[in-house]
């Protein structure tokens, strides 16, 4: 590793970030719950983002990369380190985010790391972009699930309707769908994933990628959909799924499920690779 | 070792461990603020408007959103309730106060900062909370981001009318 290797600065400027991200609702978690259990729940931070964030490093760190740091690379880091002195998460996000927009921005750096850079701004952009829309827009994204769930729900048992985030049977309230079951939680980081597959494998994302992303998208919502109709149908099921079990297990389905299609999108990708070299070595195309 | 070079690794010894040692010292946690009761200014506001404060009570299973009762005790002829659920994050406890203790209330509105609205003020509670932030970090005094979700019980009692100005209690 030379020391004046640039993409090493990079890397350091993207894992201090990182940690600067995390480790508010970390210490949160742990002060919260204790730390056997803020360790079981992972310590509140999504192992989709830590994974992105290692990815981003690794694509970002290039130990070839003959360039030192320039001035505008001076600016930029400094930029993101003052950045990171505001105590708030969100910010350093926000940050995390700019300092991918500036690295994409950059015309020197390798394909590989544009891809890097360019996760890194999405990854960053995240979270204050869904703080936005879950505070500005939080009445219409938890009544989509509230309908969705009544309408799976009312083919089981009857007069089911939605009131707003609301699920009533009759004039009882069965549920009410708080912030953090939104199914738009989950897709955001579910997205998230694919994209970040996509994009570290191909610099441009594929017909057969996009159709991966439809079916991340839908079965997203519908595995949210089905788990809030079970929390919904009785109060035993509500414990059982709403606890650090429930929510273990559902996570793990999620995290497979995203898993499989992106990688079910991938294989896509390299038979219609495959088949369309086939037809220019047998000269039909 | 260019110039540069040492400057970014004298930068990141410096303003790294300050950074996120800012982020541990920094106590306040947005998601405790879900709980927010009632306070005794707003129970003597409405006491003033002939309203007794009675109970509150827990509406979802977490301790976030108890709706707090208060009966009318100026009109013999009017048995009442009025429920009021501060919401200090966002609007997800919008329509539990159309329902408040299960029971579908005769009107509702919210008031956020003395205005009253039939729906949920979403975007000017974002930029107050935003705003918040921005004077959490200067250490100036935050502003009220707390929007309150009323509802009476019956027609005979009517907080609507209130001079919803808290501030000036």
């Amino acid at each position: 590793m030379g020391i004046d290797n640039r993409s090493f600065f990079y890397a350091v400027t993207i894992a201090i970030g990182a940690m600067n991200a995390v480790i508010k609702p970390a210490i949160h978690s742990i002060d919260h719950d204790g730390f056997w259990s803020a360790s079981f729940n992972l310590f509140n931070v999504h192992p989709v983002m830590v994974g992105v964030l290692l990815l981003c490093i690794a694509l970002i760190y290039d130990r070839r990369d003959v360039h030192g740091l320039s001035k505008k690379d001076l600016l930029a880091i400094t930029f993101t380190l003052v950045g990171l002195l505001i105590p708030s998460a969100t910010m350093s996000w926000l940050f995390i985010g700019l300092f991918g927009l500036y690295l994409a921005s950059r015309q020197s750096i390798t394909p590989v790391q544009r891809s890097g850079a360019v996760i890194l701004l999405v990854a960053g952009l995240r979270e204050p972009f869904m703080t936005f829309l879950l505070q500005v827009f939080n009445s219409e994204v938890l009544a989509l699930d509230a309908t969705f769930t009544a309408l799976l729900l009312s083919a089981f048992q009857d007069s089911v309707t939605a009131q707003g985030n609301m699920i009533l049977a009759g004039n009882t309230v069965r549920l009410v769908v708080l912030t953090s079951c939104s199914s738009l939680a989950n897709l955001s980081f579910a997205m998230l994933f694919w994209f970040a597959v996509s994009r570290a494998i191909s610099s441009s994302i594929s017909r057969e990628m996009l159709v991966a992303c439809g079916a991340i998208v839908v079965s997203m919502v519908a595995l949210n959909i089905v788990r809030l109709t079970m929390m919904a149908s009785s109060s035993a099921q509500y414990a059982i799924i709403h606890e650090s079990i429930g929510k273990t297990s559902f996570a793990i389905i999620m995290v497979t499920t995203v898993s499989l299609l992106t990688v079910w999108g991938l294989r896509n990708v390299e038979k219609h690779t495959d088949s369309h070299r086939a037809h220019i070595d047998s000269g039909t195309v | 070792m260019s110039k540069n070079t040492r400057i970014v690794i004298a930068l990141i010894l410096i303003l790294a461990p300050f950074s996120i040692a800012l982020k541990i010292s920094k106590p306040t946690w947005i998601h405790e603020q879900h709980e927010v009761p009632i306070t005794q200014e707003f129970k003597a506001f409405l006491a003033s408007s002939g309203l007794t404060y009675f109970d509150a009570y827990k509406t979802i299973n977490s301790d976030a959103y108890k709706v707090s009762l208060f009966q009318t005790t100026l009109a013999e002829d009017c048995f009442a309730m009025v429920y009021v659920i501060p919401m200090p994050i966002n609007a997800e406890a919008e329509f539990i106060i159309a329902r408040p203790l299960a029971v579908a209330a005769a009107d509702f509105f919210f008031v956020f900062n003395g205005a009253v609205s039939d729906r949920y003020p979403s975007l000017k509670q974002w930029a107050v909370l935003a705003a918040n932030r921005l004077r959490d970090l200067m250490n100036l005094p935050k502003h009220n981001a707390i929007v309150y979700g009323i509802a009476s019980s019956a027609p005979c009692v009517n907080p609507r009318g209130f001079a919803w100005d808290l501030s000036a209690q």
